[in-house]
């Protein structure tokens, strides 16, 4: 009998000492929240050692939700990166939500560059429940600036995975979601456009490369630095010809090649 | 990286790379998403090496950095911290030319906005044109392979995405039955 309730007592307390987890906090996933585009009146930084600023509480209550979801509390001997106060936490309401950005904060650890998808971001109601997180490289909207005809542009908000042309703003279910009227000034908010001339992707061509950023050394171009970034332009005389692979000569299968217009941008 | 290359040409060491890094535990879980999101949440794990061009003209891989190790799982983090430099120790450190910062997207998801963040940082140390034997020019660059594979013990490499600080262009490569496509994105300013 003892040995039977130290079996149940074991169970019990095992259950108490469980180790904190991550994303305990249940949530909503609910996909048409559209993270905001723009910061409104303006971005604030708080400098608590110059100013004296009072916190609502339901925003409080938000940006716990998000940290204690994103770093349990509980866990020790974490490295300085990973800890809660080693990030920012960047937060706008709208309406009954409040949005939460958390960002990796290098000066708190000494550190110069940060880490691939470090990111997260949250939609928390007002009532503190996780309405939408996103976490790193987890798809998100993507927002697109569309040339219309009359040399203008329109931006849009479309699902994740669709390639928008102007056309699909009159189509039904095209993924479009919404169109921007407001600026486009959230900090790390992607804005895309199409190349013109390319509403498909293109069909792979013999000579170039997947994942080229090279220019061949037979292509008669150099780099050179225009308009705050690196272009492609032609050089005089063309250099002879080459033989070699990394020059992009057609091959098959991945060597098999793309078009003729490359991300190198050459033109 | 042992057991990885050397090659001739970094199309190859791509190719290589792709399916090596896809096939590593959880790096993709996009089959769980609408299943079981909860789960792709919380086992999605990120690789990232570089890839870089020797003295010796040929293009290696580092190693992986796995940063799901015990302290980060503990985080919700999923995120892949990548060392400035490699250390490969037949060659002195400045001798190594970067060409591409390499991940997976467990998800399948375009370039973040970290990933452009952090290659930028990297354009700050590291060479943002690099010349290769026979004077070609190789742009530095962050990869983000992805697999639309639903067999987890057997994940295809379906294609990848490329963003390039230099030119602030992303390109979308797809690859289907050995033929490539490529969408290019100009990153307009907001």
């Amino acid at each position: 009998m003892p040995r039977i309730l130290l079996f149940v007592f074991s169970i019990v307390l095992s259950g108490c000492v469980r180790k904190p987890e991550p994303f305990s906090t249940p949530a909503e996933s609910d996909n048409s929240i559209i993270f905001p585009l723009s910061v409104g009146n303006g971005l604030v930084e708080v400098k608590a050692r110059e100013n004296t600023y009072v916190l609502d509480g339901e925003v409080l209550r938000a940006l716990m939700v998000v940290s204690n979801d994103l770093f349990p509390p509980g866990v020790s001997n974490l490295p300085c990166r990973s800890r809660q106060e080693a990030h920012t936490y960047r937060f706008t309401r709208r309406g009954d939500i409040i949005f939460v950005y958390v960002d990796e904060d290098l000066a708190h650890c000494g550190r110069r560059f940060i880490a691939m998808d470090s990111g997260a971001k949250y939609a928390i109601s007002k009532d503190g429940r996780i309405l939408r997180r996103v976490i790193g490289s987890e798809p998100d909207h993507v927002v697109w600036r569309l040339m219309t005809p009359d040399g203008g542009t329109v931006t849009i908000v479309t699902e994740p995975g669709i390639l928008p042309d102007l056309e699909d703003l009159e189509t039904p279910d095209s993924g479009i979601l919404k169109i921007v009227t407001e600026p486009v000034d959230m900090p790390d908010v992607m804005v895309f456009k199409r190349r013109e001339g390319r509403s498909q992707p293109v069909e792979a061509e013999p000579g170039v490369i997947p994942g080229v950023t090279m220019l061949p050394a037979d292509a008669g171009y150099g780099w050179e630095y225009r308009d705050g970034g690196l272009v492609s332009v032609p050089r005089e005389p063309p250099p002879a010809p080459s033989s070699d692979r990394d020059g992009g000569s057609p091959d098959a299968g991945w060597d098999g090649g793309s078009p003729g217009e490359t991300a190198s941008g050459t033109r | 990286m042992k057991n990885f290359g050397s090659f001739d040409s970094y199309a190859d060491a791509l190719k290589a790379a792709c399916p090596l890094i896809l096939s590593k535990p959880n790096a993709t879980v996009g089959y769980l998403q609408d299943s079981n999101p909860d789960l792709a949440r919380r086992t999605a794990t990120e690789y990232c090496a570089w890839l870089y061009y020797t003295p010796e003209h040929q293009y290696e891989m580092s190693m992986l950095t796995d940063q799901s190790s015990p302290d980060d799982l503990v985080t919700g983090k999923r995120s892949c911290l990548l060392p400035t430099f490699v250390n490969d120790l037949r060659y002195a450190s400045g001798d190594l030319k970067y060409i591409f910062a390499l991940h997976n997207h467990p998800f399948g998801s375009r370039i973040s906005p970290q990933d452009t963040r952090f290659i930028e940082q990297m354009a700050s140390v590291h060479e943002w044109v690099i010349k290769t034997k026979n004077n070609s020019e190789i742009l530095l660059s962050v990869i983000a392979f992805f697999s639309k594979s639903k067999d987890s013990a057997a994940p295809t490499c379906d294609g990848f995405y490329q963003y390039t600080p230099a030119t602030h262009t992303m390109v979308m490569w797809t690859q289907t039955q050995s033929r490539w496509k490529q969408v290019v994105l100009d990153q307009d300013g907001p």
